[in-house]
């Protein structure tokens, strides 16, 4: 059978103005109808411009400086412009990542969708409709017929990429690709679409190419993949293969980066060192060499062929890691480490329980929502944070998880003095800072300090990092100049900063350093409670296993206390002692990482847990048990319980009756759930997807 | 929507009453007082006092102001001495004029602004572009009367095409019927505002070509006719709209220049003359007129963006 | 306030190239001024703008000690002459010798152009701060005066202020002041707004930091850059507008002379082909004009350097 698309050494530029960035190069693969191929790689590897380049959709002043894209019988890197026009959107279609800004928002999604039909058919009037409104229904956008008229802004996230997807698939196009088609989405959300592509994958029979940087988003879905590195394919074969018996360094790094691979263990998770090479002058040989444990003088000096031993599984390295091909891969290369309730979580740094150090009880913020011509009334709060309370133990990580929107960060700002309580206290070290003012208030956030996601947002781009990481001490009046300089000297040689980095400007370092710089300041006062918000979620999988083993490195050597919030429940669980698990402003789950993880009792919880991608081809994948619907409005809660509207065990009295938090086990585990899953027993081993595999 | 219009209402209205406040004000820094002032140096005593009780100046200042403001609301904009004319009746003369200048000119001016500035954006930084973008700046920096002298010299004396006088009649009517009079004020007027509208135009299209959205579209197999057509030209022209309401001052001014320059007998003429001579109550009255026009413009082009932007928020 | 409709944001067409070199690894580190005159220097447009306001600037201030003209006693024998030998660019219809007297003219309207500029900024950026930080009532106030005042086209408010008050060298800046400093009060406000939501902001607060460090190290510092561009408008602006009120006739009375009143002058003898007493004035006030612009454009991407890596 012919392939549906065969690249063949595709060769890509973008023209800056000292050079040309070889974005791709040399780059080759085929993709047969009804196939899912993933492309995977780091941001800046070369993926979405291949993307692009099939498309012939390249950024301004990019070409295609080499090779073939043949679409059928046809090689699209010959055909003038008015002929690629009708390929696009007709025989390939395409989805981007950020579906808010990829759908025109002032132009009805009806019209939209209908743009290709328009453009490639004849369809006109009812007929034309009437095909849009089957592509709706087809992408799972509920009573399409009525929301042909709405406007991009006026759906969720979701159903937005819904109708992307619908605008791509609205011709039948042989092709459709799909760039970070959910990096954008919350987790709950990513799987529903993840499915959706899958499943019209199936129903329509076209070949799909899944861009993405998210190992568990390929090993889910794709039938092969293609491992992308510095702008060339580093490794490529099927996905069982290559997560079962990687034999590209960088791929096996890579894979030993996850955090979910140490999980509970409180070993450091393998990061590769240094930065992905400069591609406007790429280094000759292996471009992963620099980077790579086994690199000999070889790799250096000569690029290794991309070839493998047997067929369907090609990699470039001289010095192959794991194991000479035999029979089909059964299971992960280096399975998971077990998890059980009894290895609970990271251990802890004190060897007693130890007393808390931060108690947050009855915690409620409410954020008015204001309407009128006039005077502004309020009509109303967006209920961000309900009643929780939880406690943090000395020199332990609590982990905070959930979907954007449930309250996670509020509760971050309101511990570090950034929001001010409704209700509820705030305990560190037992004095409720919620009710402090002035300047006691101002004293006791030397004691605390928040993270930011965004860590370039969070350094002012006109101080230099020495004066950035001084602030705290010069706010608090800490030391002469001369003292305060040796603190930033010391802080920055902690979190592995060149000294010179105290005369740069946050602009010229990379994401990685930019966290590590906020770290140094958060360093700088010798706080007991660190609050990190999502500081990882903007990195890279390599970078971000440098940072999170630099946080545990920190906490260890400082007894720090950390409250890590996130969306990413692998890297939670990978640093947390304690994890709490929020919905809708409630905490719906609270109790030691392991328990929660392996038998977690609330829905929701084990809703998320299934609907995770995990990197892991054998490992069960949700289906219908992921967590379905999309997030109601935090202005108007659901009653009773917040998480009964997508609850599928949800009954009449939870929409009555809010449940109270009941504890399971002596632990301190505790869920909020009328009709919570079942407390004993052993865990079906069948979901229990981060148990070790059987077969491995 | 109801919302959101009613509040935009109320704040112009807010703005009315305080630009009548400033404009009252003004009244009374007049020199040697509103009596003096508007009456000349050589009105008697007798007659001074007898205008300071007509017109109720000796009451306390915010009886007066209450009294005059009512007397605005009932049209009742003063009397000019020097002309012997009631402001009002000279306002409802000449406003009309004044808007039809610049009615024309701006519709000349974004017929022509808008494909220049698409086209630049599309032909960015080609000799074309930066061709455009020197002819734009330098009308940007020329100030409208020397544009109009230079305008008046090209084609009134050396070409002789045009009249160097705008059509003089007191009729509306008369005035368009002479269509190769008003080619030069209109034109004057105009060309400056292409300066900066194309430049506008070109950013507004060049930063919506480089959203996702046109990526999309492209991703269809949109050409890129098309695409500017169908996609950009809606979410670029938006900020035009803003811009436009935003430039009813300068249009105002610029519509002062070109009239004095070509005798045109809009309001922005007889604000001029009436200026050197100094008559105060023409000046006040015009002022506030200007000003409400412009408020009232705003307005209008906050309440177009509001419709062409499917998501601006009405409550 | 401008003569002319606000020029819009223009697209930044300056060259990464100087940026990008300086965030090598081993480029020794820069700091921000001159990282941002590397980027300015390197803008074409931005070297002609200074070049053409320094040369004016010579022309007027230093020009007159080295070509001497009379300019204060009028010379009716030598009136309406054409450029020549004795007079380089001819006479005016009073003998007054064209080319001293745009330099004299030149510089009232620069003084004027440039002290209105300043003190329309200054004002400005006070009322905008303290509007945009305090915010709620105050600022809603403060801001609904600006609103005032903006819906009066400034040119009217302009004649009408200069009608009231018979104007000197001095008045005429307040006046010109008065009208302009609506802009940078708006603008000010919207960044101060603007940046008191940044994370810097935000992350110096939540340590425990005050107003005043918060203005100082981290708005002010940030907003300099808008504030220095529009002040640099301004001046453009302002030399526009002293122009169109002399020539209007309501301007700094005779004898004085800038260049507006030159062109008012000028215009009686358009019909007679006189083109010396209107193309100098002329295209000195554009060159100005147009210098300022792209010095201001030029400021801007020198200014945004810090938004160019991210």
């Amino acid at each position: 059978m012919a392939p549906v698309l065969a690249v063949d050494d595709l060769r890509t530029e973008i023209a800056i103005n000292d050079g040309a960035v070889h974005a791709v190069d040399g780059v080759s693969f085929t993709v047969n109808r009804g196939e899912l191929l993933g492309i995977v790689g780091e941001s800046g590897c070369g993926k979405t411009m291949t993307a692009l380049s099939i498309m012939r959709l390249l950024p301004g002043g990019g070409r295609i400086t080499g090779g073939h894209v043949v679409l059928g019988d046809v090689d699209l890197t010959t055909l003038s412009g008015r002929d690629v026009r009708a390929v696009r959107g007709k025989r390939i279609g395409m989805v981007f990542q950020d579906p808010m800004t990829s759908l025109n928002p002032t132009i009805q999604i009806g019209r939209q969708v209908a743009e290709p039909l328009r453009l490639h058919t004849n369809l006109s009037g009812r007929a034309l409709t009437d095909r849009v409104t089957e592509m709706l229904n087809l992408v799972g956008l509920p009573q399409p017929s009525r929301r042909l008229n709405a406007y991009p802004h006026e759906l969720s996230g979701g159903m937005r990429q819904r109708v992307m997807i619908a605008r791509a698939l609205v011709c039948d196009p042989e092709l459709l690709i799909a760039d970070e088609p959910t990096t954008a989405l919350d987790v709950t959300i990513q799987q529903q679409i993840l499915e959706l592509i899958d499943d019209l994958r199936t129903r329509l029979g076209m070949a799909v190419i899944l861009v993405t940087h998210d190992l568990g988003v390929i090993a889910g879905r794709a039938d092969r993949v293609a491992v992308m590195y510095a702008g060339r394919i580093v490794e490529t074969t099927d996905t069982h293969r290559l997560f079962g018996n990687p034999r590209h360094p960088y791929t096996e790094a890579l894979f030993e980066a996850l955090p979910e691979n140490a999980a509970g263990t409180g070993e450091p998770l393998y990061s590769i060192p240094g930065l992905p090479p400069d591609l406007v002058n790429p280094p000759v040989g292996c471009r992963f060499a620099a980077r790579c444990r086994y690199a000999v003088d070889r790799c250096r000096t000569e690029a290794p062929p991309l070839l493998g031993e047997i067929a369907g599984h090609d990699y470039a390295c001289f010095l192959p890691v794991g194991s000479a091909e035999t029979g089909p891969s059964t299971g992960l290369a280096k399975p998971r480490p077990a998890l059980t309730t009894a290895t609970a979580g990271r251990p802890a740094t004190t060897d007693e329980p130890g007393s808390p150090l931060l108690t947050v009880t009855n915690l409620v913020k409410d954020f008015p929502v204001t309407a009128g011509a006039v005077l502004r009334r309020h009509v109303g709060a967006v209920s961000a944070v309900a009643d929780v309370s939880f406690s943090v133990v000395g020199g332990e990580t609590f982990g905070l998880v959930g979907e954007s929107g449930c309250g996670k960060t509020t509760i971050g700002r309101l511990v570090v003095g950034m929001e001010r309580p409704d209700a509820g206290t705030i305990r560190i070290d037992g004095t409720n800072v919620a009710t402090l003012r002035g300047k006691a208030r101002r004293t006791h956030q030397r004691d605390t300090h928040l993270i930011f996601q965004d860590a370039y947002a969070s350094l002012n781009p006109r101080m230099r990092v020495g004066s950035i990481v001084a602030e705290p001490l010069v706010i608090h009046g800490i030391g002469n100049r001369a003292a305060r300089l040796a603190r930033v000297r010391e802080v920055l040689a902690e979190v592995g900063l060149p000294r010179g980095a105290i005369q740069r400007y946050p602009h010229e370092f990379s994401g990685g350093q930019r966290q590590r710089i906020g770290l140094a300041r958060a360093l700088a006062l010798q706080p007991k409670l660190i609050v990190a918000d999502e500081p990882v979620s903007a990195l890279d999988v390599s970078i971000q296993a440098q940072i999170l083993n630099l946080m545990s490195d920190l906490q260890q050597r400082h007894g720090l206390t950390y409250v890590f919030i996130s969306h990413d429940l692998s890297v939670v669980r990978y640093l947390s002692t304690t994890i709490g698990v929020m919905y809708l402003g409630k905490l719906v789950e609270i109790g030691p990482a392991g328990a929660v993880y392996g038998q977690p009792h609330h829905p929701y919880t084990r809703g998320l847990i299934d609907t995770i991608p995990v990197a892991d081809p054998w490992a069960h994948r949700a289906g219908d048990d992921g967590v379905r619907g999309e997030l109601p409005s935090a202005i108007r809660p659901p009653s009773g319980c917040r998480f009964r509207t997508r609850c599928p065990l949800a009954q009449d009295i939870c929409a009555e009756q809010e449940p109270p938090l009941r504890t399971f086990g002596a632990d301190g585990h505790q869920a909020a759930c009328h009709f919570p899953l079942a407390t004993s027993g052993s865990v079906d081993p069948a979901r229990d997807r981060f148990a070790p595999n059987a077969s491995a | 929507m109801i919302t959101y219009l009613v509040r935009r209402v109320l704040q112009s209205v807010l703005v009315v009453v305080l630009v009548s406040l400033v404009t009252f004000t003004l009244l009374h820094l007049l020199p040697g007082g509103p009596a003096r002032a508007i009456l000349g140096p050589r009105a008697t005593q007798s007659q001074l006092q007898q205008f300071v009780v007509q017109n109720n100046y000796d009451k306390p200042l915010f009886v007066q102001f209450g009294l005059w403001f009512n007397g605005l609301l009932h049209g009742n904009l003063g009397y000019s001495y020097k002309l012997n004319e009631n402001v009002s009746s000279l306002i409802v003369d000449r406003l009309p004029k004044t808007l039809v200048l610049m009615a024309l000119s701006i519709v000349v001016a974004l017929i022509i602004a808008i494909p220049l500035g698409v086209y630049q954006a599309r032909k960015r930084n080609t000799v074309g572009d930066y061709l455009l973008t020197g002819f734009s700046f330098v009308f940007y920096a020329m100030p409208s009367f020397l544009l109009a002298l230079l305008l008046i010299i090209l084609f009134s004396f050396d070409l002789p095409w045009f009249s160097p006088e705008a059509p003089q009649s007191d009729s509306l009517t008369a005035i368009l019927a002479d269509g190769k009079a008003l080619v030069l004020p209109v034109a004057t007027l105009a060309l400056i505002t292409i300066a900066a509208f194309s430049r506008y135009t070109r950013s507004s299209v060049m930063e919506n070509l480089t959203q996702d959205y046109v990526r999309t579209a492209a991703a269809n197999g949109a050409a890129d006719g098309r695409i500017i057509v169908v996609h950009v030209m809606r979410n670029a022209m938006i900020p035009v709209v803003t811009l436009l309401g935003l430039s009813l001052p300068a249009l105002f001014a610029g519509a002062l220049i070109v009239e004095s320059v070509f005798n045109y007998p809009g309001m922005g003429f007889l604000f001029w003359q009436e200026a050197v001579v100094r008559d105060y109550p023409v000046l006040l009255g015009v002022t506030l007129v200007v000003a409400v026009a412009t408020v009232v413009g705003s307005l209008l082009a906050d309440i177009a963006y509001a419709a062409l932007d499917p998501r601006v928020k009405y409550t | 306030m401008t003569m002319n409709p606000p020029l819009p944001e223009r697209a930044a067409q300056v060259s990464d190239a100087i940026a990008a070199s300086s965030t090598e690894p081993g480029a020794p580190p820069k700091s921000m001024w001159r990282l941002g005159l590397q980027v300015f220097l390197a803008n074409r447009l931005a070297i002609v703008g200074l070049v053409v306001v320094v040369l004016f600037l010579l022309f007027c201030f230093v020009g007159p000690f080295v070509h001497h003209t009379e300019q204060l006693r009028t010379d009716l024998a030598q009136a309406n002459q054409p450029p020549g030998a004795a007079h380089i660019l001819g006479t005016d219809d009073v003998g007054y010798d064209e080319f001293g007297r745009l330099m004299v003219g030149g510089q009232s309207s620069l003084e004027i152009g440039i002290a209105a500029a300043v003190m329309a900024t200054l004002v400005g950026t006070l009322w905008g701060a303290i509007a945009g930080y305090l915010g709620g009532f105050v600022d809603a106030v403060m801001m609904r005066v600006v609103d005032t005042l903006l819906a009066i086209p400034g040119l009217f408010l302009l004649l009408l202020l200069v009608a009231i008050f018979t104007p000197s060298t001095g008045l005429l800046i307040v006046v010109i002041a008065f009208g302009a400093w609506l802009t940078p009060a708006r603008l000010v406000r919207g960044e101060t707004l603007s940046l008191r939501t940044r994370e810097y902001v935000q992350a110096a607060k939540m340590m425990g930091g005050g107003n005043r460090r918060a203005i100082l190290k981290h708005i002010t510092p940030n907003a300099i850059g808008t504030i220095v561009v529009n002040a640099t408008f301004q001046v453009a602006d302002a030399i526009l507008i002293v122009a169109a009120l002399s020539f209007l006739g309501l301007g700094v009375p005779p004898p004085h002379a800038d260049w507006g009143n030159m062109l008012s002058d000028g215009t009686a003898f358009t019909q007679n082909g006189y083109w010396w007493m209107i193309l100098p004035p002329g295209l000195a006030i554009v060159l100005v004009v147009v210098a300022f612009n792209f010095l201001g454009d030029a400021l801007r991407d020198a200014f945004e350097v810090r938004l160019r890596r991210r």
